[in-house]
């Protein structure tokens, strides 16, 4: 089957409701602002940047720390560290867990990677952010309710698409992440309108498929 | 005053508001006995109808039994706060549900207007609600008191401990309580119904009582349930450890005299417990009330069961009680013939209560000659918790095998704590943890093993 | 709901797909069984403890948990019992009882068991069949006792007929005059009213069935008041409750209830005021004694 999705799978989800300021502050929080803090870690490292900056959109939560693990989910430390941990932190527990759901609502019913062959050894992120939180504007240098073509594949098939994607709409590169990335993929943010986001995700996808079936060209 | 409402073209007129009042009541069979009740359901929504427009003031000034002839109503009338009245005269009862119902109303709201209501306010209120309208408004109400522990704190459900013995045996009046305590009641009060009334008895029992919660250092409350002067010369005379001072309550002066006792009386009793009682309080006085005493020694004046048990809490409100409960199925199939009579009184006494500002509980029970059954029982406590009902009693398998009645047990208590995410009061609950019997809102490892207490 | 999962799906199709996308992983998987599962057993050590107090208390303590419900063999002797206590409530006094056993027989103005249950105000008062059967009756006597059936036909067959010879002698014993034995049908505490008036006695006693309780019905109460006349209430009273064999056995009863009748016509006075002083004070207390053991109500023949 083409572009079959592979669903993240949340491996834990914690909550420090009143952390310790060494934890705060080593964890990128500020004690003056923040004493809570939601943990959660996925073995898709990509859907959860999205889903973290999505819990952004729900509560005044500030994404402190979100760091993706050496090699990916598949030579996981442990089994409950997958692939990334990210961290949020709120002034009081309210906000944390408004923000923790809208994360993981996110997870479980957008953003996801893909197969790009049938043999499951190619994935791909052709995902669309349709308006930016507060965390990937600011780390992508955008606005905030910006949209946002954040494109994932291994090396090979991340380059091929990244041309294509450029090339199929009107869209300008805010950040590539030349390979390896520390679970060894490559990665682009592209922005624009909505439509010309979503042609860049489309041709992304349709590109990285392409070079699974021709490897060799 | 013309009370008068019309129905599908039929019009229905009324002598008095306490016809209005007695007829809007929803079917009882004590109604029925006491010839008060409305003759078809259509006649009941009229009265209804009539009661939704009559005013606060109105209530005020026509209680069901006149100021002279009853020292209820008279104490009720002398010591309303007339702040509190002039919030809500001008409210019709129909508005006054509104009211009581909105979201933006809160507990708070409604306990800083409870000293300017009469009994008759609140039944009237009860008249107009539902099953459920009398739960969400009784889950809002908020009223918090202290003794030993802390009482009445939302999101708690707490109980009675009543390891009755049909002969006043201590020995197994103790085990019976350890077996409660280790499935996580008691956090209102252990108490006693003596089979014998003295005051020797009832000294024996608490010192006994005293010297267990002291050994296993118990946050709770004792209190042995004989007749108030009884209770009164073992405090006075022989000096014993007493934290709560019971006494059933009726609604007029009639019923209290049949009782034995006044006014008078219990003002006295209250200043003694003031002076002598053991715990640091403020709230040391535990009363229990029931529709229908009025009406079984023909004190009733022609009133409905329903106005009469909301003036039992108009007297017990005198008196800032620490703990207050309907014993809705104990009185007979006479006043309440079955389980929906039975389910529904609970939650409209629980709701008058708690509107008049007292810490509300429920003796959730029937006797076996009554028509409900032990799975209908079982619902009614769900309904109490869910309704933020205070406390209800326990005892083993909910067989009280002094008063031969059915009533909740001690496993119902964690059962419906679960079933409804209650806790029990909060220095309780610590202890429960540290001994293990309760943990975290789940059993522990000493949970239902009396033997692990002293 | 997902953009870019409504996307894919869209281009998918326009790349060849003919199959929908697959559903995320269901919310709950079923785990796979185990080999054999075990019934919980409730915990052994209670059984100690519920040894202990059954030398104390009939109180169905020491009975352990199922989380935190009862066993199933502690639910159906639970319900064993409820049945036999709603059996009793329904079990009446058969309109001979009274007459085969040498009593006097009188009815309320009750009619039937569903009247009985739902009018009190009836059971207090005698039809007038019984008011003419009174006539027979001896009149001006110290105590009148009177044995009904009350919310216990069952109690009073039992033990009602030992409990009224014993309290007919007590009272004799102690020089009391005592009156015509007789027997109520549908009967409320108050009747002695209306019988006590009509005979002119002192003190009126009734025995009667208590409300039956768990896996009994054979419980009697008895009720006593001084100067019977319509217009007593409770507040005039004096009870003595549980007289049953586990509880204050019928000859016991009948020496309390003496002992109460000789204060009350001495104090001329019953209820809230009669003092409960010296001998009466020794007679009112209880004495230890072992609990005979609840009876075990189901066995399963398999």
């Amino acid at each position: 089957m083409i572009l079959e999705p592979i669903y993240p799978e949340v491996l834990s989800v914690r909550r420090l409701y009143d952390a310790h300021p060494a934890v705060l502050e080593s964890y990128g929080a500020d004690p003056a602002k923040h004493r809570s803090l939601g943990l959660i870690t996925c073995d898709q490292d990509d859907s959860t940047y999205v889903a973290l900056d999505e819990a952004t959109k729900h509560s005044p939560v500030d994404v402190v720390f979100a760091r993706s693990f050496y090699a990916g989910a598949g030579h996981p430390s442990g089994r409950l560290s997958g692939e990334i941990l990210g961290v949020i932190a709120g002034a009081d527990p309210d906000e944390v867990e408004e923000g923790l759901q809208a994360a993981l609502r996110c997870l479980e019913h957008d953003a996801c990677f893909y197969s790009a062959d049938d043999s499951g050894s190619i994935a791909v992120f052709p995902h669309v952010v349709t308006s930016l939180g507060h965390y990937l504007s600011a780390e992508a240098g955008l606005n905030v309710g910006d949209s946002m073509a954040y494109l994932v594949a291994p090396p090979m098939e991340a380059t091929i698409g990244f041309d294509a994607a450029l090339k199929a709409a009107d869209v300008t590169a805010a950040k590539v992440f030349t390979p390896p990335t520390e679970t060894n993929y490559a990665a682009a943010w592209l922005t624009g309108d909505l439509y010309s986001c979503q042609a860049a995700a489309e041709a992304f996808a349709a590109a990285v498929v392409e070079v699974g079936r021709i490897p060799k060209l | 005053m013309r009370l008068a409402s019309t129905i599908r073209g039929v019009s229905y007129s009324f002598g008095s508001i306490k016809e209005v009042l007695a007829k809007a009541n929803d079917p009882k069979s004590g109604d029925d006995l006491a010839q008060v009740s409305a003759t078809s359901n259509v006649e009941r929504v009229a009265a209804r109808a009539v009661l939704s427009e009559v005013t606060m003031a109105e209530l005020r000034e026509n209680p069901v039994v006149p100021y002279e002839q009853d020292a209820i109503t008279r104490l009720v009338e002398d010591t309303l706060d007339e702040r509190a009245y002039a919030a809500v005269r001008h409210l019709t009862v129909g508005d006054f549900r509104q009211w009581l119902l909105a979201t933006e109303t809160t507990g708070e709201d409604i306990r800083s207007i409870s000293a300017g209501l009469t009994p008759e306010m609140a039944a009237a209120a009860a008249k107009l609600m539902s099953n459920m309208d009398l739960m969400i408004v009784g889950a809002k109400c908020r009223v918090v008191v202290r003794a030993n522990n802390t009482f009445g704190l939302p999101g708690r459900l707490s109980s009675r401990v009543q390891p009755n013995h049909p002969l006043d045996n201590v020995e197994g009046i103790m085990y019976s309580a350890r077996e409660g305590l280790s499935y996580g009641c008691g956090d209102a009060v252990i108490g006693i119904n003596p089979a014998t009334d003295s005051p020797a008895s009832t000294a024996e029992i608490l010192t006994r009582l005293d010297d267990m919660m002291r050994r296993n250092r118990i946050p709770t409350q004792h209190c042995v349930l004989s007749h108030v002067t009884v209770q009164m010369e073992a405090l006075d005379k022989l000096n014993c450890p007493m934290d709560l001072m019971f006494q059933s309550l009726s609604g007029t002066e009639t019923g209290n005299e049949a009782f034995g006792i006044s006014v008078e009386l219990m003002d006295e009793a209250f200043d003694l417990m003031n002076a002598k009682g053991s715990t640091k309080g403020p709230n040391r006085m535990y009363f229990e009330t029931g529709q229908g005493s009025e009406l079984s020694s023909d004190a009733h004046h022609g009133a409905d069961q329903v106005t009469l048990e909301a003036r039992c809490y108009g007297f017990a409100r005198r008196y800032d009680p620490f703990l207050v409960n309907t014993v809705v199925g104990f009185i007979g199939p006479e006043y309440l013939e079955n389980g929906p009579q039975i389910s529904r009184a609970a939650l409209e006494d629980h709701f008058m209560g708690k509107l008049l500002g007292l810490p509300m509980g429920c003796d959730a029970c029937f006797t076996y000659h009554a028509d409900m059954s032990q799975n209908e029982l079982e619902s009614l406590k769900v309904l109490l918790s869910s309704a933020g009902c205070a406390y209800l009693m326990s005892m083993p398998v909910g067989d009280d095998i002094m008063l031969n009645y059915q009533s909740t047990s001690y496993h119902d208590v964690p059962s419906v704590r679960l079933l409804t995410d209650k806790k029990p009061t909060p220095e309780f609950d610590a202890w429960l943890s540290d001994r293990g019997i309760w943990d975290l809102g789940q059993p522990g490892p000493n949970f239902g093993r009396p033997e692990a207490l002293l | 709901m997902s953009f870019t999962r409504d996307m894919i799906e869209t281009l998918r199709i326009s790349m060849g797909e003919s199959k929908p996308m697959a559903e995320p992983k269901p919310a709950t998987t079923v785990a796979a069984p185990p080999k054999q599962i075990f019934a919980p057993q409730p915990s052994a050590s209670s059984s100690k403890f519920a040894k202990d107090a059954a030398e104390h208390t009939t109180a169905l303590v020491g009975i352990g948990h199922i989380g935190t419900r009862y066993a199933t063999d502690v639910v159906l002797q639970f319900q064993a019992e409820l049945a036999v206590a709603h059996e009793a409530v329904y079990t009446e006094l058969p309109e001979s009882w009274a007459r085969d056993n040498g009593l006097l027989s009188l009815q309320s103005q009750v009619s039937d068991h569903h009247e009985f249950l739902l009018r009190p105000d009836l059971g207090r008062r005698l039809n007038d069949e019984s008011i003419r059967a009174l006539n027979q009756a001896q009149k001006g006597i110290d105590v009148q006792p009177i044995l009904a059936d009350g919310l216990s036909a069952v109690a009073c067959m039992q033990s009602g007929v030992d409990t009224i010879r014993a309290l007919e002698q007590e009272c004799k014993a102690l020089g009391m005059t005592v009156g015509t034995p007789m027997c109520a049908r549908y009967a409320r505490v108050w009747l002695e009213d209306d019988i006590g008036a009509r005979v002119n006695a002192k003190v009126a006693v009734i025995i009667l069935g208590e409300r039956p309780g768990l896996g009994t019905g054979d419980g009697l109460s008895a009720y006593m008041v001084y100067d019977p006349k319509i217009g007593n209430t409770d507040g005039n009273r004096n009870m003595i409750s549980n007289i049953h064999q586990r509880g204050t056995r019928p000859p016991e009863a009948a020496k309390r209830l003496a002992a109460l009748a000789e204060a009350m016509i001495q104090q001329q006075t019953s209820g809230v005021n009669l003092k409960l002083t010296g001998k009466l004070g020794e007679v009112a207390g209880g004495g230890y004694r072992a609990p005979e053991p609840r009876k075990r109500l189901v066995e399963v023949n398999r």
